[in-house]
């Protein structure tokens, strides 16, 4: 018995040898896979948070975002009929603080909230707060020290910027934030402006030059501060900020000159040709993504590892909706470098703007021609790789096509090339840059086929086969044919800044002085660039589908619906019906200014009423702006900064011309998640009219 | 070797004579036997007041000396005990009944058990033959309508589970799943107790209230099911076989249109976009269908199809032919499922042992789940003062998901291959005229044909789940008398878990294939995760009565669990063959980027460790007392935070133990308890408080990758990091309940009515901030919700005849309230998060509708008000409710619609008994809450189900008039989506079971000792739904219908 004690009471001591046996360190937290914020302590920390700025830009063209609040309710751009983000082009009741979702009428879930842009600008800011506050006592080395605050600065900047650009005044923040915080003060449009100026002007002075530490194309540069320091600078000018920014106009005016001076010396010559900027895109990383011209880009590439949620959507957005209105005789796949979410549909004024005989723009902008990969009616006379879609691109006073009958494939269209003006495009012997003839063979049917003009009427939206127009010419700017897969994303850079905006900056910061003579100069310079050169076809026709050649998908029927759906042509002599082939040069520059301006500049002067010298100065730029940077996603900043957003789309934008209002619509309304999430210093809500004042006029 | 036996405890008999020392006159002889007529061995046989007694043999006999007049005590483990006095007679048989006395039912509290009667706490208890009246694939299904307060949803897809909410929700942004509690050992693996094979388990055991859940600390909030799986019986030798064969069907309560209704409502639809343009629907024409079935991406099959109906030359829609889509989709799913279990031994040692299978096939192609289950438990006390345990749960699962939606073309793909079947047209054909697959039927080109699409991915995952337990119990108080009553208790509970998923989704897949029937890219990958936690307990029990009266309890215990898991997924495009699946990553070249290869791994740890103590004191067994205080330290909050102390108290009162009720015959039982206690919510995940960073790719040109970090970059990661919080500390929730138990006319009316008030402070809130700092949210301890309600359970057996006819029902129904009482700041509502003050914590906030805008007078010239402000309403749109009256929809008419969590859950449970055969019907139901279901958008360019619309003829519809329009740009009408808010309640039947006994001589005469069979109609249909198109349970329009047969034989 006392055995059996003796063994209990061992037990209960080592029971309670047990108890206290949990060593301290049980409970202690480490992680080993990951780092924490205090690796932005390290040099190697804080040069990591500064790379990761370019991953911060890339969000911009994720999604639907992108063009909702660039391109939508312009003069350029309207909705067809996808309907995903239409209240950003029309500023219908649904456009407001809250943003759209499906129980208050948004068409689907991806409408963009107003907080989309608003919040990721904030967290960059937020990176670069903390790059600036920790480089000095970080980086001890100065060189790169200061390329790392140069970045900083100038990612800032940028996001600052888009903000003042979009919002108007907004919160200035610009030291790290510890804790949480909630009561902030909306600063007005000239402390922000100040910001901007002042964050580029750092930048600027900080960048050590053209030195591409992160590859030509993608890295942020002195150059690219240069023109954004001289885009700032002209906003602060400009008329959206007439109320107070008089003080300000001639210095910064000066300062921007020499801004833009810097960019242009330090760039050289803009690229030769307009299509090695968009067209001539061959595939992923290709050399035409390093060209000298571009001063910012969105970096992407194949990876999948860099390819984030979204990748690059924009291939989705400008294409008009040919699987659907065809009939079935373009489907669409990898083979075609856009998938057809036709959400951008060109207005009337984005093709009259253009010079149609002489503007290699165009042609090398706007896809007109598709092939057919499908033969739905076996009788109708097209054969795989014959023509499917033709979009004749006339102009008003054309009157060729007035008896003819186009349309969509359900519209029963019976017009015919019975003029032979289809360029050849049997294999073997379609058009190359330099080479190719017209058609031999004359009246071919085309299973759907459309027109701008009949009989002076623009009857462009009448072809369709859905409730609104989905069959017109779509833009090429983000075709990309290296995706895996026919909704797999683009892996294509998106430019976000090139040197020929930087000539018309500085050319409208000239107007803004009355030195037209130099302005003038400028926009020669652009549009010297985007004349036809002697010995070019103008039947050709290429974009970022041409990088399919060298995807690995090229195999099989993949192969032959490439070949077949992309017939290297346009439509320059079917919409030119008067112009004889020739090879020859064309001469697009400009001999007086801001006077006798070219027909199709006039005809939008005497539309949106542009008397005064300046005026039609910087309406000529805006319409140059458009040939040259159609779609490039800061056209509706554009406007509001000129003050000419409200006369623009009401003219030429027959969806938002109902609903947009003027003194509203020239701001975005502020997030109402960010003010439903604002406390007064006490811990209070604030009240309903403070909540107002944060709010933007109108919303 | 009986006899041997026999001789054996002769001698050990005659032993004991020689030491007791006075005279025993006569031998008593007998058998003693269960209820079944069946021997017990093991039994024991003492003499009352002595220390002496026997045990019986393997036959159930047993022989002692004794005195006539002395009385004699015959027990058995699980049975009640008799006693018979020593007659004349020298044999006695004595049959033992099993222990049925609701009072003297063991509850399991947690660290120990209590006799019911002695419980203060609200804690239910359900053993395994309420639990498993029917067949079900998880424990928690079976739990469904049973437990007042315990409100388990429904999820159909085979292996997957419903979620538990016992007493409602009280978090706003953490977890509100309660706490599982197997053997023992507190889960924490990614596995609760889906893994275990229900006919494993003995009871289980739901702790309620928080003074019973404090014990359980910092994971107690959220109430505590505690699993008790069966042990072996000392004394008894069973083999029992359970089989049963499940036929299930997709029922649905609102199919697609069929084809000549769809083709009147595209009609309608095109009509009410243009009248100018389409004909009116009662006159169509030629042309008009022509232009509006237009179907170029079907190569126009769906329009042809229509077309037949003009082949007279009049509208005949008999001569179009109309396919169910779903029919190619579904199947007769057939489940099988085989248990055999073993148990016995004697006192010393004693083993259960079960081996089950379960094949459930899904009523949708392609979905099936596989479950192989072994438990093995031992229990063995070599000398009396010790016990040892060791018990294995072992499964093997597999699941296939069926129909991947991996990588689906747009966020609105159904969850499953009905749902994608669903989106076809009754209009569209399979096949064209030359045999060839339509990739695109119906031409819509976001719908993709179904046809052997669940040959053609596949989401196939396996669990392996091993969950041990190892016990060693000391009782000191067989070692010296004065230590009687003290225990100490080692308990090590491993859990091991290993799940790994593969995906392959076939180029040919509608996921994937291109627009032209060629195949696209395939997709394959493979992901594991292997989760290990262990808990080692020390107990030391103390239990001991003095004087008769004073009963005292003291439970003290030392604890720590550690958890640990590593995961790791890789996946790539164009795997070379399919017959690969993602069994061969390695033949993918990682390099080239178009095949898109990636690989993660990860590992997270975390521990616990925790000091309880817990004292009960009893007094005449009338007044009841427990104390508890835990503490609870953890590895994921910040030093200083680390520790936190949870209390409870609660107070029982057996009224029916008072004089003035002693005599009182009707009253079997009556307590009162009240009880109060904290404990918390520990979901706060590990390394929160770091303030971690994280890691990105950035492509350039002409370079490699270089890698960033950054806190947060939306365009990576759609999951931002939170504001890392040092502050980080529990989210406790206080509760106070007040209950009684009542049992009157002799069990035949028995219940349980408990009512709660509680408080939940220091929430686990996530918040939104603004994004200025660079982070989206912080979680903080702020804010406080409350939560009421009251369960009440009652059993009644309402009949009970002479001729065996018994009707046994059970009702039980709770009601449950909760509310917001503080947030971030105080008083005030977070509208960004859809937090109010004084409302719901998860309501529906968003416009009101006022139904459907009428040709009538009044409402045109409300409309003309509206359409000055730039709308363009006309009758047959959907009317939104203009809260401020000025004729436009903004921020300010947003609205609570309602609350998303059902304020009342119950469920009725009767069986119906006579002779052999016994009749079960189960009823489950919620309601008060109201689901969002998103409206209809009626653009007749998405397959519709049979819907009522709004037409110049039927104003009183339903749902809004459709305008034709693409899918994709959503519905024509803006406010259509408002009628998707709609009151939600249901009551339906789950299951009926109607089974047979075999009487105990037909049994033996064929060599069996028990046998049962039974037939069931398992969801066989609804009472009521407050939608009739809807089914709120399984929150679709379908459910699965199963009838059951199955057999129970013992052995």
């Amino acid at each position: 018995m006392n055995n059996i004690k003796n063994i209990g009471i061992g037990l209960l001591i080592m029971a309670g040898v047990t108890f206290s046996s949990c060593s301290k360190d049980f409970l202690d937290e480490e992680q080993t896979n990951a780092y924490s914020t205090a690796y932005f302590d390290t040099p190697e920390g804080l040069e990591a948070l500064t790379v990761s700025l370019y991953g911060n830009i890339r969000w911009h063209f994720g999604f639907e975002w992108s063009y909702g609040t660039t391109l939508y309710g312009t003069d350029e751009f309207t909705n067809a009929n996808d309907l995903t983000n239409e209240m950003w082009n029309t500023y219908d009741n649904r456009f407001g603080p809250v943003g759209a979702s499906t129980s208050t009428g948004a068409a689907n879930g991806n409408a963009t909230n107003p907080n989309a842009v608003w919040d990721e600008m904030y967290y960059g800011i937020a990176s670069a707060n903390t790059i600036i506050a920790k480089a000095e006592k970080v980086i001890p080395d100065l060189k790169t020290r200061n390329r790392i605050l140069a970045h900083a600065y100038f990612l800032r900047g940028f996001n600052y910027y888009k903000l003042v650009a979009q919002y108007g005044g907004v919160v200035l923040q610009t030291k790290p934030i510890e804790g949480v915080v909630r009561n902030y003060e909306r600063a007005t449009e000239e402390k922000c402006w100040e910001q901007v100026i002042a964050d580029f002007r750092e930048a600027y002075k900080l960048f050590e030059g053209e030195v591409y530490t992160y590859g030509k194309g993608v890295t942020w540069t002195k150059a690219t501060a240069a023109h954004f320091l001289a885009k700032a600078l002209l906003f602060r000018s400009s008329e959206r900020n007439d109320s107070w920014n008089a003080s300000y106009k001639d210095a910064d005016l000066k300062e921007a000159i020499d801004a833009c001076s810097y960019a242009i010396t330090a760039r050289g010559p803009l690229t030769a040709n307009y299509s090695d900027l968009y067209a001539n895109w061959t595939g992923i990383d290709c050399p035409n993504e390093q060209l000298s011209e571009i001063l910012m880009a969105a970096g992407h590439n194949g990876d999948a590892s860099t390819v984030g949620r979204f990748g690059n959507r924009t291939y989705n957005y400008f294409a008009p909706q040919f699987s659907s209105f065809s009939g079935g005789w373009v489907k669409r796949g990898v083979w075609i470098g856009s998938m057809d979410f036709q959400r951008c549909r060109p207005t009337e004024y984005t093709y009259a703007v253009f010079d149609h005989v002489n503007d290699a723009r165009m042609w090398k902008t706007f896809r007109t021609v598709y092939g057919t990969n499908t033969v739905v009616t076996a009788n109708a006379g097209v054969a795989i790789g014959d023509p499917a879609i033709v979009m004749i691109l006339n102009t008003k006073n054309d009157n060729t096509y007035n008896g003819a009958k186009f349309g969509a494939s359900v519209q029963a269209p019976t017009w015919t090339d019975a003029a032979g003006r289809l360029p050849e495009w049997a294999t073997g012997k379609r058009q190359t840059a330099t080479t190719g003839t017209l058609t031999a063979k004359k009246g071919q049917f085309v299973p759907n086929s459309l027109v701008l003009y009949q009989n002076g009427n623009y009857v462009a939206p009448t072809f369709k086969n859905q409730p609104i127009c989905n069959f017109f010419a779509g833009i090429n700017k983000t075709d990309d044919g290296s995706r895996t897969a026919e909704r797999g994303d683009a892996h294509r850079d998106v430019i976000m800044a090139r040197l020929a905006e930087t000539y018309l900056i500085r050319a409208e910061c000239y107007v803004r002085l009355s030195q037209y003579g130099n302005a003038m100069q400028d926009i020669n310079v652009v549009r010297a660039r985007a004349q036809w050169k002697a010995g070019e076809n103008r039947s050709y026709y290429n974009d970022g589908s041409q990088a399919f050649k060298v995807n690995p998908l090229n195999t099989g029927s993949s192969a032959t619906n490439f070949t077949a759906s992309n017939l290297d042509m346009n439509t320059y002599y079917l919409s030119n019906p008067t112009v004889a082939v020739t090879t020859a040069a064309s001469d697009l520059r400009l001999t007086s200014f801001p006077n006798n301006l070219p027909a199709e500049d006039e005809a939008i002067m005497s539309k949106i009423g542009a008397s005064s010298d300046k005026e039609r100065a910087i309406n000529f730029i805006l319409n140059e702006s458009t040939r040259e940077l159609l779609g490039e996603w800061q056209r509706w900043e554009t406007l509001s900064r000129t003050g000419m957003l409200i006369k623009r789309a009401k003219a030429f934008n027959a969806e938002a011309a109902t609903n947009i209002t003027a003194n509203k619509h020239e701001l975005r309304p502020i997030p109402q998640t960010f003010i439903d999430g604002l406390l007064n210093d006490d811990g209070s809500n604030l009240s309903p009219a403070q909540k107002a004042a944060w709010q933007n006029p109108g919303y | 070797m009986k006899n041997r036996l026999s001789l054996l405890l002769i001698l050990a008999l005659f032993a004991l004579l020689q030491t007791a020392g006075y005279a025993q006159n006569k031998v008593v002889k007998g058998t003693i036997t269960d209820a079944a007529g069946l021997p017990i061995p093991g039994a024991n046989v003492l003499i009352k007041g002595t220390k002496q007694g026997t045990s019986t043999d393997f036959d159930g006999k047993y022989s002692i000396s004794a005195n006539s007049g002395q009385v004699l005590v015959f027990s058995s483990t699980g049975s009640k005990s008799v006693e018979r006095t020593v007659g004349t007679n020298s044999e006695i048989n004595v049959k033992l009944v099993e222990e049925v006395s609701q009072l003297n039912e063991i509850v399991v509290v947690g660290y120990g058990t209590q006799k019911k009667s002695d419980v203060t706490g609200a804690v239910a208890t359900i053993s395994s033959e309420k639990l498993m009246n029917r067949p079900v694939a998880s424990a928690t299904e079976a739990l469904q309508g049973k437990i007042a307060g315990v409100d388990v949803t429904t999820n159909e897809r085979p292996g997957s589970v419903g979620t538990v909410r016992i007493r409602g929700n009280r978090s706003l942004t953490a977890s509100n799943d309660p706490l599982y509690v197997v053997d023992g050992v507190p889960l924490m693996s990614a596995s609760a107790i889906e893994t275990l094979n229900p006919r494993d388990i003995e009871s289980m055991d739901i702790l309620k209230d928080a003074s019973a859940t404090a014990i359980y600390g910092s994971r107690g909030a959220n109430g505590v099911i505690i699993v008790t799986t069966k042990q072996g019986k000392s004394g008894r030798f069973t083999l029992n076989y359970t089989g049963t064969v499940t036929t299930s069907e997709i029922v649905d309560r609102s199919p697609s249109m069929s084809a000549e209704d769809f083709i009147t409502y595209r009609r309608w639809a095109a009509y009410n976009l243009d009248p100018t343009k389409y004909a009116n629907p009662a006159t169509p024409t030629l042309a008009n269908d022509k232009l509006i079935f237009d179907s170029a991406l079907d190569g126009q099959t769906s329009r042809d199809n229509v077309l037949k109906g003009w082949a007279s030359g009049t509208w005949d829609a008999s001569k179009v032919t109309n396919t169910d889509w779903t029919k190619y989709v579904t199947q007769g799913g057939v489940s099988t499922e085989h248990v055999i279990s073993a148990s016995g031994g004697s006192e010393k040692v004693n083993t259960y042992g079960s081996v089950g299978y379960l094949d459930n096939q899904g009523t949708q192609k392609g979905q099936w789940y596989k479950r192989y289950t072994a438990k093995l438990t031992s229990n063995i006390t070599p000398v009396d003062w010790f016990k040892m345990t060791a018990s294995f749960n072992v499964s093997w699962s597999e699941q296939d998901y069926g129909m991947s939606t991996l990588s689906a073309r747009s966020g609105t793909a159904p969850d499953a291959i009905y749902g994608a079947a669903k989106q076809i047209y009754n209009i569209a054909v399979p096949y064209d005229a030359n045999g060839n697959l339509i990739i695109n039927p119906g031409g819509e080109s976001g719908v993709y044909t179904i046809m052997d699409e669940w040959n053609k991915s596949t989401q196939q995952s396996q669990t392996m789940r091993i969950l041990g337990n190892f016990t060693a119990n000391l009782d000191f108080g067989k070692m010296t008398k004065s230590l009687e009553g003290l225990t100490y208790k080692l308990n090590f509970g491993p859990d091991f878990r290993h799940w790994r998923e593969g995906v392959y989704i076939d180029g040919t897949s509608s996921l994937k294939v291109n627009s032209n029937g060629s195949a696209g890219t395939n997709f394959a990958r493979l992901q594991n995760r292997r989760d290990f936690s262990w808990t080692v307990d020390n107990i030391i029990n103390y239990d001991r009565t003095f004087a008769a009266k004073h009963k005292v309890g003291m439970t003290l215990l030392q604890t720590a669990s550690s958890w640990n898991i590593e995961n790791s997924s890789m996946s790539a495009n164009n795997i070379p063959k399919p017959s690969f699946l993602w069994n061969a990553m390695g033949s993918v070249d990682a390099t080239n980027a178009a095949n898109n290869a990636r690989m993660s791994s990860g590992l997270t740890e975390r521990a616990i460790s925790s000091y309880m103590a817990r004292a009960n004191y009893g007094y005449d067994n009338r007044y009841l007392l427990t104390v508890s205080g835990r503490w609870d330290g953890v590895t994921q909050l910040s030093e200083g935070h680390k520790w936190d102390f949870f209390p409870s108290a609660a107070l029982a009162w057996r009224i029916n133990n008072e004089e003035f009720l002693k005599n009182v015959d009707w009253i079997k039982n009556l307590k009162l308890r009240l009880g109060f206690g904290t404990s918390g919510n520990s979901s706060v995940d590990p390394y929160g408080t770091l303030g971690n960073i994280s890691q990105i790719f950035l492509p350039f040109n002409g370079m490699s990758n270089v890698i960033g970090f950054t806190t947060n970059e939306p365009y990576y990661t759609a999951n931002q990091t939170g504001m890392p919080n040092k502050n980080l500390g529990w989210e406790k929730t206080t509760q106070y309940n007040l209950g009684i138990d009542f049992s009157f006319l002799n069990n035949r009316i028995s219940g349980t009515i408990d009512t709660y008030k509680s408080d939940t402070k220091d929430l686990l809130l996530r918040v939104d901030i603004p994004p200025v700092s660079g982070y989206p949210y912080i979680v903080s301890n702020i804010g406080e919700t409350k939560n009421h309600g009251i369960e009440a359970t009652l059993n009644l057996i309402p009949i009970q005849t002479a001729t065996g006819f018994t009707w046994e029902t059970n009702l039980n129904a709770a009601f449950q309230k909760d509310e917001i009482v503080s947030l971030a700041n105080g008083a005030q509502d977070m509208v960004s998060n859809s937090w109010f003050i004084g409302q719901s914590i998860a309501v529906r906030y968003g416009y009101d509708n006022d139904g459907l805008w009428q040709n009538t007078p009044e409402d045109l010239a409300e409309m003309a008000k509206w359409n000055a402000n730039g709308y363009k309403f006309t009758p047959g749109n959907v009317r939104p409710k203009d809260q401020n009256g000025d004729y436009k929809m903004d921020a300010t008419d947003r609205v609570v619609v309602g609350n998303s969590n059902p304020r009342w859950t119950g469920g009725w449970n009767n069986s119906f008994t006579y002779k052999g055969f016994d009749l079960g019907v189960n009823i489950i139901g919620r309601t008060g809450y109201t689901a969002s279901l998103g409206g209809e958008a009626l653009t007749a360019h998405a397959n519709q189900r049979e819907t009522d619309y709004w037409t110049p003829d039927n104003p009183d519809a339903e749902f809004q008039k459709p305008i034709l329009g693409q899918a994709t740009s959503g519905s024509a009408d803006p406010f259509s989506g408002l009628l998707g808010f709609q009151k939600a309640s249901f009551v339906k039947i789950r299951n009926i079971s109607l089974g047979y006994n075999l009487s105990k001589d037909v049994a033996n005469k064929i060599g069996l000792a028990n046998m049962k069979f039974y037939v069931q109609a398992v969801n066989p249909g609804s009472i009521y739904q407050s939608l009739k198109w809807y089914d709120f349970d399984t929150e679709r329009t379908y459910f699965n219908r199963s009838y059951v047969m199955g057999v129970e034989v013992g052995f």
